[in-house]
């Protein structure tokens, strides 16, 4: 999952030109402070680099990680020690 | 919210959100710090943050942890003192091109003589922000500024290259658009004994930016990532070519005997024991 | 047990900052003040203390203020040119509440002037040479055993009220020979006092005396210490008036509630005198020797000598010159102390003011009080 904090967001849209997979667009219609907030609008491209989580100066981007994300279902042989989905 | 953001349990909650414009870079790096500190598995409470006078001088402000916030351009030789007092204390030192090439070029480079064991963490965005957007000692040859109306002929300084130069044993190259060679590099400069200078050059969309037509965040982070060359390609390129690009790299990883290591030799040697630390709680000595 | 010693001026400040515990000294070569780093350089390391030699005297002054929060009691020597880079980081001690020693050998000046020659024309800059309003603790020895004995006091009274003090010598005392003595058993020392309670702890407190308990850095008190105007956590709050008045009026007032553990002068001849003669500083010797003369003469003639020019003792100064006619300042300057004096005292004030590099002639500061004793 992928939150982000309404209250921190500026509305940079620094995670947009740094996420590799495209994964967040801005939405049309500005928020009570008049930020454009970024959504996650792909989250199955995802593939959770964290990236976006430091490149976000306001602390309001959580890529909400579980350590063995890469482990489905139990099944040990999937175990990859690269650290991507494929 | 269901989960917290990783690097809030690191920072002062209560001055959040902090002062940095929309799209700057210094909140990024200070996220990058975070992450490379855990990455090189620091012991946060060990830290001591040092830094200047600017807008990547108030970094340290905000992170949960013992901070000096000192005058201008004199972070480094704080730091000196800091670390020399007490040499157990991880030292990490913020500064800004302004604060750490200008008016703090000579600490600069006597810190880097001395090899002192500092992290040094300069947050280069090629302007004065705090003050309004003048031109600053590494703003690129032809950049716009308040103070440059019809743009700057001064040569920029290559500070990474500079301090490697004045005998640092690690120095590196990033820009924000590099955010985990920077991560890394802070990982390797937090580790290394000695004295350590990561060199990010970063996004100033309110003042750089809107002087040279660079308005918005990504506009910006875009011409930072486009305009920056391999360090191992760049030795390959004629010095035409290389006109205002961003070398990026890293350009001293060695070893060499540390200044407090030294002290602490001689102290060893003259005085048979330890040298002291928190001495001015003792009554008697 | 007692020991008697026959050395320099600097040396002896040296010796009394390593009794007072001072285990960092960062510093740049000046004179007349470099034997006092030259000492410290040999004895440091054998006390298991640091000595850097920095790169100038800015950086001297920012390594020392890094030093006390780092835990050691730090001190640096200089003279007047680097007295004059040292300013704002002298400013950023005293609204960070930073206890370090600066000791002054103070020379010949304006600017380069007469570097073997001694003056005392940095008073002024010692009570106003950075910007903003604070309160300075400034300490004028006028004999080598003084300079000692005024360098632990001057540690003690920076712990004592979290700020920096500086000692103003001159380059004959800092290069002069005396016997000093030095007795354990008399030397007091203030330790710094660390808080206790780290849950609720506030570095910059409005406490009653003014001073808070200082942790150092690594104690785990997460202290953020700014040169910014700050609240009692130590945060920024620029904009705000009313923490601004507050914060600095604490500063200064910590300073002037505590004149009387603070200032001192020393006095003779004072109560039936006609005229007294007001020095500090290595201007003494040559005043005392005159107003014996003086007295010799049969003229009524007293001194005040002033241990501490700042905070300045008007109390004791306007006690002391209640009943007598005239007074006289001596000082190695064209008259800084002279105008504070003139408005503490309500008798008529004269200046005798030497520069040059030359001490005072005690036959010069009798001529004076002879003729404004009416002989």
């Amino acid at each position: 999952m992928i939150y982000i904090d309404e209250d921190y967001c500026k509305g940079c849209h620094i995670c947009l030109y740094m996420c590799y997979k495209n994964v967040y667009a801005i939405s049309k219609e500005a928020n009570k402070k008049g930020v454009q907030l970024p959504y996650v609008n792909f989250e199955d491209r995802c593939t959770k680099c964290g990236v976006c989580e430091i490149v976000c100066p306001d602390q309001a981007i959580t890529v909400d990680i579980d350590p063995n994300w890469w482990i489905e279902n139990n099944e040990y042989e999937n175990f990859n020690p690269n650290m991507t989905m494929q | 919210m269901s989960k917290p953001n990783r690097f809030i349990p690191y920072l002062r909650e209560d001055r959040l959100p902090h002062i940095f414009c929309l799209g700057c870079g210094n909140g990024s790096i200070m996220n990058a710090f975070l992450a490379g500190m855990e990455k090189a598995e620091m012991d946060f409470e060990n830290i001591a943050m040092v830094s200047g006078i600017g807008c990547s001088s108030r970094i340290p402000g905000y992170v949960k942890c013992d901070s000096l916030h000192s005058t201008h351009g004199r972070a480094l030789s704080f730091a000196t003192g800091l670390k020399v007092s007490n040499p157990d204390l991880d030292v990490v030192v913020f500064t800004g091109d302004g604060d750490c090439a200008s008016i703090g070029g000579n600490h600069l480079i006597h810190a880097a003589r001395r090899n002192i064991n500092l992290t040094v963490i300069c947050i280069n965005n090629n302007i004065y922000g705090m003050t309004g957007g003048q031109i600053s000692p590494t703003s690129p040859k032809g950049s716009f500024g308040t103070t440059a109306p019809y743009g700057t002929e001064d040569n920029p300084f290559n500070l990474a290259e500079l301090v490697a130069t004045a005998g640092a044993t690690y120095s590196a190259r990033w820009t924000t658009s590099h955010i985990e060679n920077v991560v890394t590099s802070i990982k390797t400069a937090l580790k290394n004994p000695g004295f350590s200078f990561v060199e990010v050059v970063s996004q100033c969309p309110t003042y750089y930016g809107r002087k040279n037509k660079l308005r918005t965040p990504t506009a910006m982070a875009v011409t930072l990532k486009v305009n920056s060359v391999l360090k191992s390609k760049a030795q390959n390129m004629s010095p035409k070519a290389l006109e205002g690009k961003i070398v990026v790299g890293e350009f001293a990883n060695k070893s060499k005997a540390e200044f407090t290591d030294n002290i602490e030799k001689l102290v060893q040697a003259k005085s048979g024991g330890k040298k002291v630390i928190n001495s001015a709680f003792e009554a008697e000595l | 047990m007692a020991e008697e010693l026959f050395i320099q001026g600097n040396e002896a400040c040296a010796k009394g900052a390593l009794k007072a515990g001072c285990r960092f000294f960062a510093g740049y070569p000046i004179t007349p003040s470099t034997e006092v780093a030259e000492s410290l350089a040999r004895e440091l390391p054998k006390v298991g203390g640091a000595f850097v030699q920095m790169e100038d005297e800015i950086a001297s002054a920012g390594a020392i203020i890094g030093g006390s929060w780092g835990g050691s009691k730090s001190m640096t020597a200089t003279s007047g040119p680097g007295f004059s880079l040292m300013q704002e980081n002298i400013g950023y001690a005293f609204i960070s509440e930073t206890p370090i020693v600066i000791v002054n050998v103070q020379r010949g000046s304006p600017s380069t002037g007469q570097p073997t020659m001694t003056s005392q024309s940095d008073m002024m800059q010692a009570r106003w040479g950075s910007h903003g309003d604070y309160e300075p603790i400034v300490l004028s020895p006028s004999s080598v055993q003084e300079l000692f004995d005024f360098t632990i006091r001057a540690f003690n009274l920076a712990e004592e009220f979290r700020t920096p003090v500086f000692i103003m010598t001159d380059e004959v005392i800092g290069h002069m020979r005396e016997k000093i003595i030095i007795d354990d058993d008399k030397i007091e020392i203030v330790p710094r006092k660390r808080p206790e309670d780290k849950e609720n702890y506030l570095p910059f407190k409005n406490v009653e005396n003014g001073t808070n308990p200082m942790p150092s850095f690594g104690d785990g008190f997460n202290v953020h210490v700014t040169g910014l105007t700050h609240d009692e956590r130590g945060y920024p709050d620029t904009n705000n008036p009313k923490t601004h008045t507050d914060f600095i009026e604490r500063l200064c007032n910590k300073i002037i509630n505590n004149k009387g553990k603070i200032c001192s002068v020393k006095s003779k001849y004072c109560d039936d005198a006609d005229i007294i003669v007001i020095s500090y500083g290595s201007p003494v010797r040559s005043v005392g020797t005159a107003v014996e003369q003086a007295r010799e003469e049969g003229l009524k003639a007293g001194y005040i000598k002033i241990d501490t020019p700042w905070p300045f003792p008007d109390k004791e100064v306007k006690e002391l010159t209640k009943n007598t006619k005239s007074v006289l300042v001596a000082e190695m300057n064209l008259g800084q102390m002279f105008y504070e004096i003139d408005r503490v005292v309500d008798v008529e004030c004269s200046l005798i003011g030497k520069i040059g590099g030359e001490l005072h002639k005690p036959s010069e500061i009798l001529s004076k009080i002879e003729e404004l004793g009416g002989k």
